[in-house]
């Protein structure tokens, strides 16, 4: 059944055959995990950026190779398209904010927090709630985890975005974004650090920073 | 090898993807034996991404599944 399709090869020869449960479930996977990279590297271009991906991967679909993950493939085509919009609407796309990022000097944690010698001098709050399921059952908290992640820099928020949300592993996300591991960890680790800060003021009775 | 607190916030990434030297894993050991805090601390990024690993996906919406089918045959058709 085209349902249980988690194989790239037997997805794709189901949409050259024009199967239209294995389209509609091709498009249901990829949809959401598009608009929200979009969202984070192109902002409000973001629903064009993924109806031009949409149109490259549905007219490029025949030619696939498989050198590459399907969702490699439909997500490099994005950054592209992405990249556009962002130049065309002069914002500060990836590559320049990724610069910019590196350079910064961004601790984890407020360096106030700690003692002169690097101890804790103000330690992690405690959260009152302690399970993914809690935490986002927790009314607004979906929407408040996006707004959080929106808020990051654009580089840190697009690596969280294909790490953490989207499930990708290291080496899929370099091939992507065209970055180095090392780079590549310095980004996540940043947006992971601020995202846990943010959760700490949002989920501690103390409302520590 | 001594490693502060600060300094484990700083690796707290590097831990998780298996970055770290075999020298400072160790350290790092050594500090979690003792440091309640800095066990809180790596807990917290754990359910960190723990909680953007369980954010819901949704399917696409009805126009645009129409939209794309339409796209899809659009194709089709011209090559036949």
């Amino acid at each position: 059944m085209a349902e249980e399709c988690a194989d790239d090869l037997a997805l794709v020869t189901l949409l050259r055959q024009g199967d239209r449960a294995a389209f509609r479930t091709f498009v249901d996977r990829f949809h959401h995990p598009m608009l929200r990279l979009a969202r984070a590297m192109a902002g409000s271009s973001a629903e064009d950026v993924v109806q031009e991906t949409w149109a490259a991967v549905i007219d490029g679909i025949d030619r696939f190779e498989h050198r590459s993950s399907l969702r490699t493939w439909i997500f490099r085509i994005l950054t592209n398209r992405a990249s556009t919009a962002a130049k065309r609407s002069r914002r500060l796309e990836l590559a320049g904010s990724l610069a910019e990022e590196l350079a910064a000097d961004d601790p984890a944690v407020d360096p106030q927090r700690f003692t002169r010698r690097g101890n804790w001098a103000q330690a992690p709050a405690s959260w009152n709630e302690r399970t993914p399921e809690d935490i986002l059952a927790r009314a607004e908290t979906g929407a408040e985890i996006t707004r959080l992640i929106e808020a990051l820099p654009t580089a840190q928020r697009v690596v969280v975005t294909l790490r953490d949300v989207d499930g990708l592993d290291s080496a899929e996300v370099c091939e992507i974004l065209g970055i180095t591991e090392a780079n590549q960890r310095v980004l996540l680790h940043r947006g992971r650090s601020k995202l846990r800060s943010a959760l700490e003021a949002f989920l501690s009775s103390e409302g520590a920073a | 090898m001594i490693i502060t607190c600060r300094e484990l916030t700083e690796a707290a990434t590097d831990k998780k993807e298996g970055a770290l030297s075999g020298v400072d894993r160790a350290a790092l050991r050594v500090h979690l034996a003792w440091c309640t805090r800095c066990r809180r601390y790596l807990e917290q990024m754990d359910l960190t991404v723990d909680v953007l690993g369980a954010m819901p996906s949704e399917p696409a919406p009805e126009d645009v599944h129409a939209q794309l089918l339409e796209k899809l045959q659009k194709n089709r058709g011209s090559r036949e």
